[in-house]
C-alpha cells in the first residue's frame, strides 16, 4: 500500500442530531478522504436501551437522513464514512444503509459493521465495580439495562485494510474514529505512543464539528463569528507525524482561530497530560496552536502515553421519572408570584405525593414573553417558573405538570400557560455509570455486507 | 484597587463527563498567564460557583496555550440523563466563571495601550 501524504478528515456530526446542510456540503466540496459521525451522545444511548427495550431499532434513529445527506458527494469523491451510529444494533444500522444504497441507486458499496460493544454478559459475569457507587454492579439489581464498551479503532482499522467504504461502530470513542484512518492510512503501529496521543488529539479537535469553527464560541463584541447561520463544518489535513491543518469548508459561515482551537482543546477533558482514550493516552501539555493563514490553525507537539489496561464501559441504569411543568408571571412582583407558586406546588407534591426536596427543583426565568415591559432589561418583569422532580413511577412523575397547571385557576393572580410552557410533562430516566474491564476480555469483530 | 473581570482578559469554555463539569480558562493575551495561575486558584473558583456545586475542585496547568482547566467534581447534579438542573451539559458554566472578578494587581496587559481604547 502507498502511504498518503496527506489525509484529509471531516467531520460531519458532533452528535445524533446535527446539521445535515453542512454534513451535505463537506461532503460535496471538502475533498475529504474520510467523514466521521459522531453519533452517540450520553441522551442517545440512553435512548437506544429504552428503545432496544420496546422492541424499536436500538441504532441511532438519525442515521438514515444523515446518509441520505452524505452518500452522494461521498461517493463521487471517494469519501468513506466511519460512525459509531450501531449502538446496540450495530447489524440493523449496517441493514438500513444497505437500504439507502439501494434506494439511491448507489451499487458496490461495502457496509462494514462491528460486533462486541454490548458487554452486558461480559459484566453480569465479572461484577466489577462501579465508580460512582464503589460497590459491584450486581448491587444495583434489577435496574442494570446493560452495558455498553467505548472502543473499537482496531476493528475500525480491520474493516477499512478489507476495503470498507462504510464502518458502523458500538460505540468507538469520538477521538479513536479519528485516529483509525490515520492509522490505516500512514501504517501508524498500534504502540508509537506519541503518534497515537497526536491522533487521538487532533480526533479530539474535531469530533465536535463546528465547536472548533465558530460555534459554541460567538460573543458580540468580543469575538464575533461571521455568518453563524451557515457555520461550516471542520477539516482536518493531517501529516503523517500526527501534525494538522485545522481549517473549515471554504465558502462558510464561521471562523477558525486560534482561540477557538484552544477552547476545543480544553473541552471536556480532565488532566491535560492524561486524557485518557480506549487506543492511548494524550498529553495536550506539549501542544502547540499557532495561526498559519486565514481560517487555518496548525496542531502540532502533541505526545502520547502508553494506553491503561482497561476500557471505560457504560452502564445503563433505570433511575425513574422526571416530571416538569413550567408557568409564567408577568408585572411587578412576578418573581414573588412565581415563589408563591413554587411554594404552593411544592407542598402539594410532598404532602399528597411523598416528593423529597431533594428530588424536587424549581427555577426562575425570563424577559419579556408575556408582553414588552421597556424600562431597563436588566430589572426582571416576567418570571417563568419551571418546576423539576424525580420520582418512581410515571403516575408519581405526571402529577407535576398536572398541579402545574392547576396555577391559572387555583394559584397566584396572572399566570400566562400556553405553547410551549404547556407542552412536555414526563421523561424517563436512563442514567450511566461507568466500570472498567480489560481490553483482552472486550471482543470486536467486524461484519461486511456489500450493498 | 483595581478590580479585574475574568471575562475581560480570558475567554472560556466548559462540558460535561458525568456529574462533573470541566471549565477551560484560556489567555488572550499569553503574557497573563502567570497572573491567572497566581489569582485564579480551584478554591477560588469552587467558592465561585455557589453552593449548587460540591466538588471537590482540581487545577490543571496548559502554559503552552496560557489556559488552566478547572475539573469540579459533583457539579452538574447527577449529571445530564438525570439532572433537574436546566444546564445538565454544564455549558453555562464557562459564562459563570467569566464573571468572577479579581481584586489586586492588573493583568500585564491591561496596562498596554495597544489593547483597546478603555
Amino acid at each position: 500500500m502507498t502511504k498518503k501524504q496527506t489525509l484529509r478528515l471531516g467531520a460531519g456530526s458532533a452528535h445524533e442530531g446535527d446539521d445535515l446542510d453542512a454534513a451535505r456540503a463537506v461532503a460535496e466540496r471538502g475533498k475529504l478522504d474520510y467523514i466521521v459521525f459522531d453519533c452517540s451522545s450520553e441522551k442517545a444511548i440512553s435512548m437506544a436501551f429504552m428503545r432496544k427495550q420496546a422492541g424499536l431499532p436500538a441504532y441511532d434513529i438519525q442515521l438514515e437522513p444523515k446518509l441520505r445527506a452524505v452518500l452522494p458527494g461521498c461517493v463521487r469523491n471517494g469519501t468513506k464514512i466511519i460512525a459509531n451510529a450501531g449502538a446496540l444494533d450495530p447489524e440493523g444500522a449496517a441493514r438500513l444503509a444497505v437500504d439507502v444504497c439501494r434506494d439511491l441507486g448507489i451499487k458496490g458499496l461495502k457496509v462494514a459493521y462491528v460486533l462486541g460493544g454490548d458487554v452486558s454478559d461480559v459484566v453480569r459475569q465479572q461484577d466489577p465495580i462501579v465508580r460512582e457507587t464503589g460497590k459491584p454492579v450486581s448491587a444495583l439489581g434489577n435496574d442494570v439495562m446493560g452495558a455498553l464498551a467505548y472502543g473499537g479503532f482496531e476493528a475500525i482499522v480491520d474493516a477499512l485494510r478489507s476495503g470498507a467504504d462504510i464502518v458502523l461502530t458500538p460505540r468507538a470513542g469520538d477521538s479513536e474514529q479519528f485516529l483509525a484512518p490515520m492509522i490505516h492510512e500512514f501504517g501508524w503501529k498500534f504502540d508509537d505512543w506519541d503518534r497515537i496521543g497526536s491522533g487521538l488529539g487532533i480526533g479530539h479537535l474535531l469530533e465536535c464539528g463546528a465547536q472548533i469553527t465558530g460555534g459554541y464560541f460567538a460573543e458580540p463584541g468580543l469575538k464575533d463569528v461571521p455568518d453563524l447561520h451557515r457555520l461550516g463544518f471542520p477539516i482536518g489535513e493531517v501529516e503523517p507525524d500526527g501534525s494538522a491543518i485545522i481549517t473549515k469548508l471554504p465558502g462558510t459561515g464561521g471562523v477558525v482561530n486560534e482561540q477557538s482551537c484552544k477552547e476545543q482543546l480544553v473541552y471536556e477533558i480532565g488532566d491535560p497530560a492524561a486524557y485518557i482514550h480506549a487506543p492511548g493516552v494524550v498529553d495536550f501539555t506539549t501542544t502547540s496552536v499557532r495561526q498559519a493563514g486565514p481560517d487555518r490553525v496548525r496542531i502540532a507537539g502533541t505526545t502520547g502515553h502508553p494506553r491503561t489496561s482497561t476500557a471505560r464501559v457504560a452502564l445503563a441504569v433505570r433511575q425513574g421519572f422526571i416530571g416538569m411543568g413550567r408557568v409564567l408571571y408577568g408585572g411587578t412582583g412576578a418573581y414573588r408570584k412565581a415563589l408563591l407558586a413554587a411554594d404552593m406546588v411544592g407542598r402539594q407534591l410532598r404532602e399528597r405525593y411523598g416528593a423529597k426536596d431533594s428530588d424536587l427543583r424549581f427555577d426562575y426565568i425570563g424577559y419579556n414573553a408575556l408582553f414588552d415591559w421597556g424600562g431597563d432589561p436588566d430589572v426582571l418583569k416576567e418570571i417563568e417558573l419551571r418546576v423539576t422532580g424525580r420520582f418512581l413511577t410515571k403516575d408519581e412523575a405526571q402529577k407535576v405538570r398536572v398541579l402545574v397547571s392547576q396555577l391559572p385557576v387555583n394559584g397566584p393572580a396572572g399566570a400566562a400557560w400556553g405553547r410551549p410552557l404547556d407542552q412536555g410533562g414526563v421523561e424517563e430516566v436512563v442514567t450511566f455509570y461507568s466500570t472498567l474491564l480489560p481490553h483482552k476480555d472486550i471482543k470486536y469483530s467486524v461484519h461486511q455486507f456489500v450493498a | 484597587m483595581p478590580v479585574t473581570k475574568l471575562r475581560d482578559v480570558c475567554h472560556a469554555r466548559s462540558g460535561d463527563k458525568g456529574a462533573t463539569v470541566n471549565i477551560g480558562l484560556i489567555c488572550y493575551e499569553p503574557e497573563d498567564y502567570e497572573w491567572i495561575r497566581e489569582h485564579v486558584t480551584a478554591d477560588l473558583v469552587l467558592k465561585h460557583l455557589g453552593p449548587g456545586v460540591k466538588g471537590p475542585a482540581v487545577r490543571y496547568e496548559l502554559p503552552k496555550i496560557g489556559a488552566l482547566n478547572f475539573v469540579v467534581h459533583e457539579a452538574l447534579d447527577g449529571g445530564v440523563t438525570c439532572a433537574l438542573m436546566i444546564d445538565g451539559h454544564g455549558k453555562g458554566f464557562s459564562t459563570i466563571l467569566l464573571e468572577l472578578e479579581i481584586r489586586g494587581e492588573a493583568p500585564p496587559s491591561r496596562n498596554l495601550p495597544a489593547r483597546g481604547s478603555s
